[in-house]
């Protein structure tokens, strides 16, 4: 019993999704899953002992009680809003979302009030506040949404309540989703996370190989363009023109490494359980507008905004009388009567990702409102853009013109995101505009490249581990329905070839990953958020 | 068909994993760090032919610098010495144990310089190397449970995490540390320090008597060796190789001469014998090890002691001693190389010229550990490729000792700043804590700057601040090259 205690108490110490000893006890759990678990038909059970086995190792037992208190309203508030009607019905709806949003704004933004309180302050001569930073409950940004996303599906009937305390704790903590997501609804996992589930040799197979595959990402790209980043966002004022540049934008490809490798690991594990995920990447990078590049990136919480946010807004009394308003004065046909309630609509859902992503403005303009500008900005000049094409011929169905378009996007997107990694906003301003006030393309060829925090060699892995993900993303990209069509290929040759690339991609990552007593790999961007 | 499928895919996974495993530790094998300093002794060590060692060395460095060639041409004793950075007396312990499984030497003779350790682990270093040269095994697990603190035992278990990152580094050296690999068969453990930068501590101490108590751990460990050693009918001698800082230490050893009188062990305090060695003040390497020439005194004693007091038998000739005779040789051609060598050259005819050099002791950064690396660089006469880089030091400093004629000079210091990571850094110098130089360099750019040395002094205190170097960015690296001073 000693020995229990002691070896729970260590694994306690670390027990991140990226630790060692959490695959360990994974790799032992699915055994026990499979088979005392199916045995017993107590599977969903012991996945929600081992949630909160996960839970309270990555969290202190205050915040874990403080995490059941949105959860439990949410359950009440579930069971009793279909028997309530009319204006009670609302009141509690309101109050429940109301109560939740709240929790998360304690927790996670409440010193966006206060900066922005002081700001005032300053202004009209009052009081200033404290910051507060204070810890919050694990993954509670993504929780929070997956509740009110609950709350919202009960009273509109799309699903029914979960009766069971247990079984709707496990939906709220379910071990991989919990570090960063994907936000899951609850109709995606109803019928997977309480059934009981037959070890499937293919599937367990699969979801190995999308841990691994989310490793090397992690380990081998995404903490290797850190150390550029760190390195450049660190001294920013020592830097200018290309170098800097190359900086802002590299940290975009990080935050899409880091965090797409950290999904990988969580749909992995829990594919190894039998349960699959909704996809939360679908090459980003490959889009060719600002808005299509949202429906390819964070796709869960691009749904999640879409359809508890912008649809209701859109199909509100107030949006539709303001509809009918326009069409009246601007006339039925004409484009802006309908452009400009769906900017309303946009204004907010852009404001409240961004503000989801962090309490600040730095957030809110580089997560959410740069995207709105630039989106609205392109619909408004969309005739001119359509003259310029006309007037200068340009083919539009071209390669070229399709790369261009993405080129554009992902710049687009790279500069918004970029702000997000500056100390502040008016810090990212400054640094975009020191990137204009040199032209030193000499940088590419005088070794300085070497010099912004990786060596020849930690260079030559990044470009050689970003080709190995370029030619897996073209590969998923020319398939659009089959999201492991890469992974089905490998299935399909030979063993002695697949086990090549398994052993190899194994080893790329223990020989080149960043990882060990010199460097802390635990960390992903998105757990922050 | 079903249970026909479920066991071709368990044979596929059993299969995999047998791959794995191999590929697992071949890349240990390669990766992992050849310093001889407690790694490559161990793992040369399982090359030796079974029951072919009859003197086995165990300790500290101060026990690797016995020379086990000397051993051999003097007296014809075949000796492996199985020492460790630091080596405290657990691991000399678990050494011996899994030295015992493969030889049955006549005689351990055990080093006592970690008596007067006062820690429950040694650093991170030492913690390391003194392990990860074992075979995976009991013993293995029971070095790494005892060396390092529980949080630190998955570094251990799994050596490549630290040593992943020689992918950089790797060369046809680390390919060739097998078993099998003729090179480790010849090896018998030794290190010779060849350079003299400190004198020896020879105060007479014979009027010492009192005695300090060992640290729990090590005296708990030093017995658990001589009773095991004594279990397997082993006779042991245990020795004090020449002290830093006899005076302080005396009181431990005279603790383990208590110990040794219990258990009926010889034990021999040469600090104490320096007389019938003949040690003399040029016999020390660095103030602690001693170099070559104290090495072929020291050997000779305890070859003597070990021939008319235990009876090791003279294996001259014998043929299944061969690897002694190849190994000899290769030291003997080592010596001469060495004393030849532009370093212990440079720094001899420095010594006796007393010309101006700077003795610059830079912590060289290299995986989870730091060392010191005592670099010699004197006026106009560099060093040639010596890089160095530290992690989370912002401050190197530098004491340099310049030539009588020159106090009260002003002198024009010029430095190569050959590499520094992170871009353009600022570096604020200062000399004897006065500040001479405060500007932004860039990479390759010569940081030049004058001070006066005092009237009275010829050693100045040079220290170089790096105040915008990030703490957390393990890839700051400085490359100093070509360091002159010029009056």
């Amino acid at each position: 019993m000693h020995f229990l205690y002691n070896l729970l108490k260590f694994i306690v110490d670390d027990f991140s999704i990226m630790s060692f000893w959490f695959w360990t006890c994974l790799a032992a759990f699915a055994v026990i899953y499979y088979t005392v678990g199916k045995r017993l038909r107590v599977q969903w059970i012991l996945l929600l002992l081992a949630s909160l086995f996960f839970y309270r190792a990555n969290c202190s037992t205050k915040l874990m009680l403080w995490m059941l208190v949105p959860v439990c309203l949410t359950y009440l508030v579930a069971l009793v809003i279909n028997n309530l009607q009319g204006l009670r019905r609302s009141l509690l709806l309101f109050c429940a979302v109301a109560a939740s949003v709240a929790f998360l704004v304690y927790f996670k933004e409440r010193n966006f009030f206060i900066v922005t309180h002081n700001a005032l302050a300053c202004v009209f001569n009052f009081g200033h506040w404290e910051k507060v930073n204070i810890a919050a409950p694990l993954g509670i940004s993504y929780l929070i949404l997956m509740l009110v996303s609950y709350t919202l599906d009960v009273s509109w009937g799309l699903v029914k309540p979960q009766k069971n305390p247990l079984k709707f704790l496990l939906y709220v903590i379910y071990f991989p989703i919990t570090t960063s997501g994907p936000i899951t609804r609850y109709v995606e996992v109803e019928n997977q996370l309480f059934a009981e589930h037959n070890f499937d040799y293919d599937r367990f197979c699969f979801g190995v190989q999308r841990v691994v595959w989310g490793m090397f990402k992690k380990m081998i790209v995404a903490d290797r363009i850190g150390l550029i980043v760190g390195t450049i966002y660190g001294n920013w004022e020592n830097y200018t023109g290309f170098t800097l540049a190359i900086g802002l934008l590299a940290y975009t490809l990080q935050v899409y490494t880091d965090f797409s490798g950290c999904i990988d690991m969580a749909l992995g594990a829990s594919q190894i359980l039998g349960i699959n995920l909704p996809e939360n990447f679908r090459q980003p990078f490959f889009s060719s507008s600002l808005s299509e590049i949202w429906r390819r990136w964070h796709m869960t919480l691009g749904f999640w905004v879409k359809d508890y946010i912008l649809y209701p807004m859109l199909k509100s009394r107030l949006i539709q009388q303001f509809s009918n308003f326009l069409k009246t004065r601007l006339g039925k046909k004409n484009r802006y009567a309908k452009l400009i309630p769906t900017w309303c609509g946009m204004l907010v859902v852009w404001f409240t990702v961004g503000f989801w992503h962090g309490g600040s403005w730095k957030y809110i303009f580089g997560g959410g409102l740069f995207f709105f500008i630039m989106i609205a900005g392109g619909q408004l000049l969309e005739p001119l853009f359509a003259w310029l094409i006309r007037i200068m011929r340009i083919r539009t169905e071209t390669a070229s013109w399709r790369l261009f378009h993405r080129l554009r996007t992902f710049f687009l997107f790279a500069v918004a995101v970029s702000f997000q990694r500056a100390p502040s906003f008016k810090t990212g301003l400054c640094m975009w505009k020191r990137v204009f006030v040199e032209f030193n393309p000499w940088i590419f060829v005088d070794g300085t490249l070497f010099n912004i925090g990786l060596d020849a060699k930690d260079f030559f892995v990044l470009l050689f581990g970003g080709m190995i993900m370029l030619f897996v993303e073209l590969g998923e990209h020319g398939n659009k329905a089959e999201s492991i069509s890469m992974r089905r290929w490998i299935a399909g040759q030979n063993i002695a070839f697949r086990w090549i690339i398994y052993l190899g991609l194994v080893f790329s990552i223990i020989i080149f990953g960043m990882y060990g007593p010199d460097y802390n790999a635990k960390s992903f961007i998105y757990a922050g958020f | 068909m079903a249970d026909r499928s479920k066991i071709e895919n368990l044979a596929k996974c059993s299969m995999f994993l047998i791959f794995f495993v191999i590929l697992f530790w071949f890349c240990n094998k390669v990766f992992i760090l050849k310093r001889n300093d407690g790694i490559t002794p161990m793992q040369n060590f399982y090359a030796q032919k079974q029951n072919t060692v009859d003197v086995l060395f165990c300790g500290p460095s101060l026990m690797g610098e016995l020379g086990m060639d000397e051993l051999w041409y003097d007296y014809g004793i075949a000796g492996y010495n199985l020492w460790g950075s630091g080596e405290p007396f657990w691991n000399c312990y678990f050494g011996l144990k899994e030295a015992l499984k493969s030889q049955k030497p006549r005689v351990v003779v055990l080093e006592v310089s970690p008596a007067s350790y006062q820690f429950e682990y040694s650093d991170n270093t030492g913690q390391l190397v003194n392990t990860q040269g074992m075979k995976f095994g009991k013993n293995f697990l029971d070095a790494i449970r005892v060396s390092t603190p529980k949080e630190k035992y998955l570094e251990l278990f799994f050596g490549i995490q630290t040593f992943h990152w020689r992918f950089k580094e790797l060369s046809r050296d680390d390919f060739l540390h097998f078993t099998w690999i003729q090179d480790c068969i010849t090896d018998k453990g030794s290190f010779h320090y060849y350079h003299n930068n400190a004198k020896m501590d020879l105060t007479d101490i014979s009027s010492i008597v009192e005695f300090k108590n060992l640290y729990p751990k090590a005296e708990e460990y030093l017995r658990l060796f001589i009773e095991y050693a004594q279990q397997r009918k082993i006779q042991v001698l245990l020795i004090k190789t020449p002290s830093i800082n006899r005076m302080a230490e005396a009181p431990f050893y005279n603790c383990v001469s208590k110990i040794a009188d219990e258990y009926g062990v010889k034990f021999i305090d040469t600090n104490r014998v320096s007389d019938e060695i003949g040690f003399e003040l040029d016999d020390s390497a660095d103030g602690g090890h001693i170099n070559v020439r104290g090495m072929w005194k020291c050997t000779s004693y305890i070859g003597n002691v070990l021939r008319n007091e235990y009876n090791v038998p003279d294996r001259r000739g014998e043929k299944q001693y061969i690897s002694y005779e190849k190994y000899t040789e290769k030291c003997h051609k080592k010596h001469i190389v060495e004393m030849k060598d532009k370093k212990g050259y440079a720094a001899e005819v420095l010594r006796s010229t007393q010309k101006p050099y700077l003795d610059l002791y830079v912590p060289i950064y290299f995986s989870s550990y730091n060392y010191n690396a005592p670099v010699f660089v004197r006026c106009g006469l560099s060093e040639p490729d010596n890089d160095f880089s530290w992690t989370d030091r912002r401050f190197l400093r530098m004491v340099c000792n310049f030539p009588k004629n020159c106090m009260g000079k002003d002198l024009k210091a010029k430095y190569n700043l050959a590499q520094i990571f992170n871009g353009n850094q600022r570096i604020i110098v200062y000399v004897n804590n006065s500040r001479v130089f405060d500007k932004k360099l860039s990479n390759g750019e010569n940081l030049e700057f004058h001070f006066s040395l005092p009237a009275d002094s010829v050693t100045a205190h040079i220290m170089l601040e790096f105040p915008n170097l990030l703490n957390n960015d393990k890839k700051n690296a400085l490359a100093i090259k070509n360091v002159v001073f010029t009056e």
